[in-house]
C-alpha cells in the first residue's frame, strides 16, 4: 500500500485551518483534560460521553473533538499523580511513582513540564509511526493469539520488580495479591463466578478504577492522616525555566524513543492499552537506566511512562483504521463515532478515504500541539495546590474519591468498595507492602489467566504451543535472559 | 439592578409553582418527573447511542427528561441488578439484553431474575452469523459441520463470553447437528472476530454488524446468518435456512420495567415508545449502526422473554453452565 499522497495532506491541512475545527479540537483537549485528571472518570468516558453530540456535527468536528478529547485524556492523568499521588486515569499511575516523589522534594515543576513534553513527544511520535506504518503494523496485530498475549503479559511481570523498592518478597506478595484480587468475578473461560462473597454486585468483578482509587489515592491520605502533623512537610517549590529540560531530554533521548515504540506497538494490540504501556516503559526504563534512584523521583520515572500512554493513541488507531477493530477502550468508543459519520472503518479505509485519514494524522498532531502549549502555560500554577494545607487538602481528595468511585459504574457499591480496599491498601502499606505491584498485578493477572486457559484449550492441551510460536518463544527467551542477568549481576554485588 | 432581582424573584416564582405542581400531581398523572434508563453496556457504543436517541425523542413525547446512565458489567448484568433495585414506579427503566434478561440469572446468582421485569417495548435486534477468515476451506455451514463430524471437538469458535447468548445458539445447533465443537471466550464482540482473523479459532459466531468493513475488504468470509431472511448489509450472505439449516439467532435489544409497575405506567410508556420507533429518524439511526428494526409491542416482547428463558435453561443444562 501506498503511504498517504500529499494532495490528501494539503487538502486535510486546508481543512484542519477552517477555525470551527481548530475551536473544537481545543474543546476536546480542555475536556479531555477535566476528564483525565478527575479520579474516576477516564478519557474513554469523555470520549463516550461526547460521542451523542456529534451527531449533529461533521466528520472534521465530530474528530476534532474526540480526538483531541483522547489524547488530552491520557495525559491529564499525570498531573493529579504527580501533585497528590492520585492518578487521573489507570495510564498514569505509573507515573505517579517518580513523579509524586519528584513533587515532594520540591520539583513540582519540573516533572509536570517531563509529563507535558514527553506526552507531546509519545503523541507526535505515534501519530508519525501511524502515519507512515500503519498497514504493515495491522499484520502485528494478526499475529497475536492467547499464546503471544500470555508470554507477554508474563514479560510485561519483570516490571514488579522495577517497582518493588526495598524488599522484592513483599513486591511479589503484593503483585500475586492483585492477581488474587483479578480473579474475582465471572470467571472469563466457564462462566461461572468466583469470590463473590455472594455480594452480585461483585460478577463483574474488581475493576481497575476503583482499585486505583483505592490504592493510590485512598491509602496516600490515610498514610498523611496517621503521620505526625509535622512529619509530611512538602518542600519548597523551585521553579524550573525551560532551557533545563533541554540536556535532560538529551541524556534520555532514545528512552523517549523506546517508550513511544513500546507505547505504540501496545496500542496496536487490542485488549491492552495506555496502563501496560507505561507500567511496561517503566520497568524498561528501571532494566536500561540501571539507576538505582529510580522511584525516589528521577527525570526518567515521569519521561518512560507519559511518553508510552500516550504513544498507544496513535497505535490504538491502527487496527482500528485498517481492521476496524479498535486497539484500546477509548477507540472502541470511536468505532461508534464514525459509523455515526456514515463511515466502517476497515481494510479499505485508508484506500478509499486517505483524505480522511490524512485529517485524523493531522488532528492528532494539533491536539499534541495544544496539550504542549498549554501544560507549559500552566505548570508553573498547578504546584500552589501544594501549598494547601493537608488538613484542608485531604479532604477534598478524600470526597474526590468518593465521587470518582460512584462516576465510573453510577453505583453506590464502587464507593463503598474504594473505601474497603482503601483502608487494606492503608493496612499493607503499614507493613512495607508497595502498593505499585498490587496494581499490576490487577492489570496483568486477569490477562495472564484467560489467555494462558485460552491458548491451551484451543491448541488441545498441548503446552509445547509457547515454545513453537515464534514471537512468543522469542518473547520467553528473553524473559529468561533478563533474569539470568539480573541473577548474575545481584549476586556480584 | 432592579432586573436581576425581578429575574430571581420570578424563578423563585417559577420554582415554588413547579412544587407545588409536583406534589398534587405525582398521584394521579404520570410522568411528573424524570425518568432513568440505565443501559447496561459502556457509554459510546451502538446500543448506548441507539438508547440517547430514542431518549431524546422520548423526552418530547413524554414531557419529562429522561437521562440515560451508563451502568456497564458483567455482560449486562451489572445494570441489570441495578434496575432491579430501584423502585417499581415507572421512573427507572432498563434497555434489556438478550443475555442480561434471559442467560445472566439463569447461569448464575445476578441478584436478581428474568421475572423481575416486564416488558414495555422490542426495539431492535442483530442477527448472528458465522463467519470464517479468508483463507478458511470452510465455504458453507455444510463444510464447518462436516468438519466438526469428522472431529468431534477440534473445530474451534469463538463468541463474545461464556454463556452469552451467541454462546448459547451455537451449543444449540451443535447438539441438533449431533456436533460437538470447542468454545472460546472472546472478550467482547470485536475480540472473537479477532480471534478468527488471527487464526486462534475456526470460526466466529457474533452479531452478523461485527462483519461488515472485514467482510467488503477480503479478510473475512461470512458463510451464513441465522435470521429469517438476508441482512441488508451483507447482500450476498445466504442465511442458514437458505443452506438447509434451521437456525433463527439474534441478540435483542429492548425496554423493560420493574414488575409490579402499574398497568397504566407501562401502557403510556409503550405508546411513546411504539410513537419513537415507528419515526422515519429512529430509522435512519438503526442503519447507520447496522440495527435491525424489530420493534415488538409489550404483550410480544414479553412472550419471546419467557421463550428464550425456557430455551436457554435446556441448552445451559446440556452445556453443564447450569445443574
Amino acid at each position: 500500500m501506498d503511504l498517504i499522497s500529499l494532495s490528501d495532506l494539503a487538502a486535510a491541512f486546508v481543512r484542519l485551518a477552517d477555525p470551527l475545527v481548530l475551536g473544537w479540537i481545543v474543546v476536546g483537549v480542555a475536556v479531555g483534560a477535566v476528564f483525565g485528571a478527575s479520579p474516576g472518570l477516564t478519557a474513554t468516558a469523555g470520549v463516550a460521553l461526547a460521542t451523542p453530540l456529534t451527531f449533529g456535527l461533521g466528520f472534521e468536528a465530530s474528530m476534532a473533538l474526540l480526538l483531541g478529547l483522547y489524547c488530552a485524556g491520557y495525559f491529564a492523568g499525570s498531573i493529579p499523580a504527580i501533585l497528590v499521588n492520585t492518578p487521573g486515569a489507570p495510564g498514569n499511575a505509573a507515573t505517579s511513582v517518580d513523579g509524586y516523589a519528584m513533587a515532594h522534594s520540591g520539583r513540582a515543576d519540573l516533572a509536570i513540564s517531563l509529563s507535558v513534553v514527553s506526552s507531546f513527544a509519545g503523541g507526535v511520535i505515534s501519530a508519525a509511526i501511524l502515519m507512515v506504518f500503519a498497514p504493515v503494523l495491522a499484520g502485528l496485530a494478526l499475529e497475536f493469539t492467547s499464546v503471544e498475549y500470555f508470554t507477554l503479559a508474563l514479560f510485561g511481570l519483570i516490571c514488579v520488580a522495577a517497582v518493588s523498592r526495598g524488599s522484592l518478597v513483599k513486591g511479589m506478595i503484593s503483585a500475586a495479591l492483585g492477581m488474587l484480587l483479578g480473579t474475582v468475578g465471572i470467571d472469563p473461560v466457564g462462566g461461572m463466578m468466583r469470590f463473590t462473597l455472594g455480594l452480585p454486585e461483585l460478577q463483574s468483578g474488581v475493576s481497575l478504577l476503583p482499585a486505583l482509587i483505592a490504592f493510590f489515592a485512598v491509602t496516600e491520605i490515610l498514610a498523611q492522616a496517621a503521620a505526625p502533623a509535622t512529619g509530611v512537610a512538602v518542600s519548597r517549590q523551585q521553579p524550573i525555566r525551560l532551557r533545563d529540560l533541554v540536556p535532560i531530554y538529551v541524556r534520555h533521548k532514545w528512552l523517549v524513543l523506546k517508550s513511544a515504540v513500546i507505547g505504540t506497538s501496545t496500542g496496536i494490540l487490542p485488549g491492552t492499552g495506555p496502563t501496560i504501556a507505561s507500567w511496561i516503559s517503566y520497568g524498561e526504563a528501571a532494566r536500561s537506566t540501571r539507576d538505582e534512584r529510580l522511584g525516589e523521583g528521577v527525570p526518567a520515572g515521569v519521561i518512560a511512562p507519559e511518553t508510552a500512554n500516550n504513544a498507544v493513541t496513535g497505535g490504538a488507531l491502527v487496527p482500528l483504521l485498517t481492521l476496524g477493530i479498535p486497539g484500546d477502550t477509548v477507540t472502541a468508543v470511536l468505532l461508534g463515532a464514525f459509523l455515526i459519520q456514515g463511515i466502517d472503518p476497515g481494510p479499505f479505509f485508508m484506500v478509499t478515504n486517505g483524505d480522511l485519514f490524512a485529517l485524523i494524522l493531522l488532528i492528532l498532531v494539533a491536539a499534541n500541539i495544544l496539550i504542549l502549549v498549554l501544560g507549559l502555560g500552566l505548570r508553573r500554577y498547578l504546584p500552589a495546590i501544594l501549598r494547601v494545607p493537608p488538613r484542608i487538602l485531604l479532604p477534598i481528595i478524600g470526597v474526590l474519591c468518593a465521587t470518582g468511585g460512584f462516576a465510573i459504574g453510577n453505583a453506590s457499591f464502587d464507593v463503598t468498595l474504594v473505601a474497603v480496599l482503601g483502608l487494606a491498601g492503608f493496612i499493607l502499606t503499614c507493613f512495607g507492602f508497595p502498593m505499585p505491584p498490587l496494581v499490576i498485578g490487577l492489570v496483568l493477572g486477569p490477562i495472564v489467566e484467560v489467555n494462558l486457559r485460552n491458548a491451551l484449550i484451543a491448541n488441545q492441551m498441548d503446552p509445547t504451543v509457547f515454545l513453537t510460536r515464534p514471537i512468543s518463544a522469542a518473547l520467553l527467551l528473553a524473559l529468561v535472559l533478563l533474569l539470568v542477568v539480573a541473577w548474575r549481576r545481584s549476586s556480584a554485588r | 439592578m432592579i432586573r436581576p432581582i425581578k429575574i430571581a424573584l420570578q424563578a423563585v416564582l417559577v420554582m415554588g409553582l413547579g412544587l407545588l405542581a409536583a406534589g398534587t400531581l405525582r398521584a394521579q398523572d404520570y410522568p411528573s418527573q424524570a425518568i432513568r434508563v440505565i443501559v447496561p453496556f459502556g457509554a459510546g457504543d451502538a446500543i448506548d447511542g441507539t438508547a440517547r436517541v430514542i431518549a431524546d425523542r422520548l423526552k418530547e413525547e413524554l414531557e419529562v427528561p429522561i437521562i440515560v446512565q451508563n451502568v456497564p458489567g458483567a455482560g449486562g448484568s451489572r445494570g441489570a441488578l441495578s434496575a432491579a433495585q430501584a423502585p417499581a414506579d415507572g421512573y427507572t427503566l432498563l434497555m434489556g439484553s438478550t443475555g442480561a434478561l434471559t442467560a445472566g440469572p439463569l447461569i448464575r446468582n445476578a441478584g436478581y431474575k428474568t421475572d423481575d421485569f416486564v416488558a414495555v417495548a422490542q426495539l431492535v435486534e442483530v442477527p448472528i452469523g458465522l463467519a470464517v477468515r479468508a483463507d478458511s476451506p470452510y465455504q458453507s455451514i455444510e463444510d464447518v459441520v462436516e468438519a466438526a463430524k469428522s472431529d468431534p471437538g477440534g473445530v474451534t469458535y469463538a463468541t463474545p463470553a461464556p454463556g452469552s447468548t451467541q454462546h448459547i445458539n451455537m451449543e444449540r445447533f451443535a447438539k441438533e447437528q449431533g456436533i460437538e465443537l470447542t468454545h472460546i471466550g472472546g472478550q467482547g464482540g470485536k475480540g472473537a472476530v479477532t480471534k478468527a482473523l488471527t487464526g486462534e479459532v475456526d470460526f466466529v459466531f457474533v452479531g452478523a454488524s461485527n462483519y461488515t468493513s472485514l467482510a467488503d475488504g477480503g479478510k473475512l468470509r461470512v458463510l451464513g446468518v441465522a435470521a429469517p431472511e438476508r441482512v441488508p448489509y451483507l447482500r450476498d450472505v445466504p442465511t442458514f435456512g437458505e443452506q438447509g439449516y434451521d437456525l433463527d439467532a439474534a441478540v435483542w435489544f429492548g425496554i423493560v420495567a420493574r414488575k409490579d409497575t402499574p398497568q397504566p405506567v407501562i401502557d403510556q410508556l409503550g405508546e411513546a415508545v411504539a410513537q419513537v420507533a415507528r419515526e422515519p429518524e429512529t430509522k435512519t439511526l438503526y442503519d447507520k449502526f447496522h440495527l435491525t428494526d424489530a420493534y415488538l409491542d409489550a404483550p410480544a416482547f414479553q412472550e419471546r422473554i419467557e421463550d428464550n428463558v425456557a430455551q436457554h435453561r435446556v441448552v445451559l443444562s446440556d452445556i453443564g453452565l447450569i445443574e
